[in-house]
């Protein structure tokens, strides 16, 4: 897989796992990881928002067809290996990252609430980690105006 | 004859006075009545919040959770517009009472409130996630 994370900062553990779990699948030919705009702090949470946009590898399909509605011929149709439905299943049998918070036809969104307590603090801070995944091509779901 | 004619010239002189009356009726309503009509159709502002990315925006802004400024005793249509695939919000203002339905996906809903007749700041917040979806309004002197 062909894993291009220039624009991501690093930060988010389970976009890290995500990240490992597509790594193992195979019709996942390319992912590309961003840091999403909508990420921000405040002094009781810290927000990662970060998304993935994968493409998936292709097959060849035999169809059987009629030349001029009368010869029968075949021909090879290339169609991706997976959908993203195909993909929410697949992630789905993975312990570690389980069905997400909500999947449509082209979107599988994964939200993470941690609350971290650093040492010597009593309160600390809630870590929401909210992942989107996409088939590249589709559009982001953040609103146009701060893309 | 000469009688005839100084009748008519007469009721010339008060049709035209009529008429001057009239006409100074009617700008006298105008004067009066046109700042109220439209008072009246500015009277209540709308403001438009929409829900995304666990965050309140001013549709059409990027800034998160902004600063929303009303005039003492301004009347106000809020609608909130949930974009947040997969999550519910709602707006929520405890210091006024209020609160609006939980939205779905796509929902959205309206409220119409008055802003406090004093000068203020109160905080407003999706209920759900109040940690992270919070703003304030701020209510200053109206003109």
């Amino acid at each position: 897989m062909e894993l291009d994370t220039t624009n991501w900062s690093g930060e988010g553990t389970f976009t890290q796992t995500l990240i490992d779990a597509l790594d193992a699948v195979e019709q996942v030919s390319l992912l590309r990881v961003e840091d999403a705009s909508s990420s921000r702090s405040d002094v009781e949470f810290n927000f990662i928002s970060n998304e993935l946009f994968l493409r998936f590898g292709t097959r060849d399909r035999q169809v059987r067809a009629k030349m001029l509605g009368i010869v029968p011929v075949t021909r090879t149709v290339t169609e991706p290996a997976m959908t993203v439905s195909d993909l929410e299943r697949a992630l789905c049998e993975i312990d570690e990252v389980g069905p997400p918070d909500y999947a449509d036809a082209g979107m599988l969104q994964y939200l993470r609430t941690e609350r971290i307590v650093p040492p010597y603090q009593t309160r600390g801070y809630k870590l929401v980690e909210l992942v989107r995944i996409y088939e590249a091509g589709s559009e982001s779901r953040q609103a146009p105006d701060d893309v | 004859m000469v009688e005839n004619e100084r009748a008519g010239r007469k009721n010339g002189t008060r049709g035209a006075v009529a008429a001057v009356l009239v006409a100074a009726v009617g700008l006298l309503c105008a004067v009066l009545l046109l700042p109220l009509t439209a008072s009246t159709s500015a009277a209540v502002r709308e403001i438009t919040l929409v829900t995304r990315d666990m965050a309140f925006y001013l549709e059409g802004e990027s800034e998160p959770n902004p600063t929303i400024q009303l005039r003492a005793g301004e009347e106000v249509r809020f609608t909130v517009h949930n974009r947040d695939p997969g999550f519910t919000h709602n707006l929520a203002v405890e210091a006024w009472g209020l609160e609006t339905r939980y939205l779905k996906t796509e929902a959205s809903t309206t409220v119409l409130v008055r802003a406090p007749a004093r000068p203020g700041r109160q905080v407003y917040v999706c209920v759900p996630h109040e940690k992270m979806m919070r703003g304030i309004i701020e209510v200053v002197q109206g003109d």
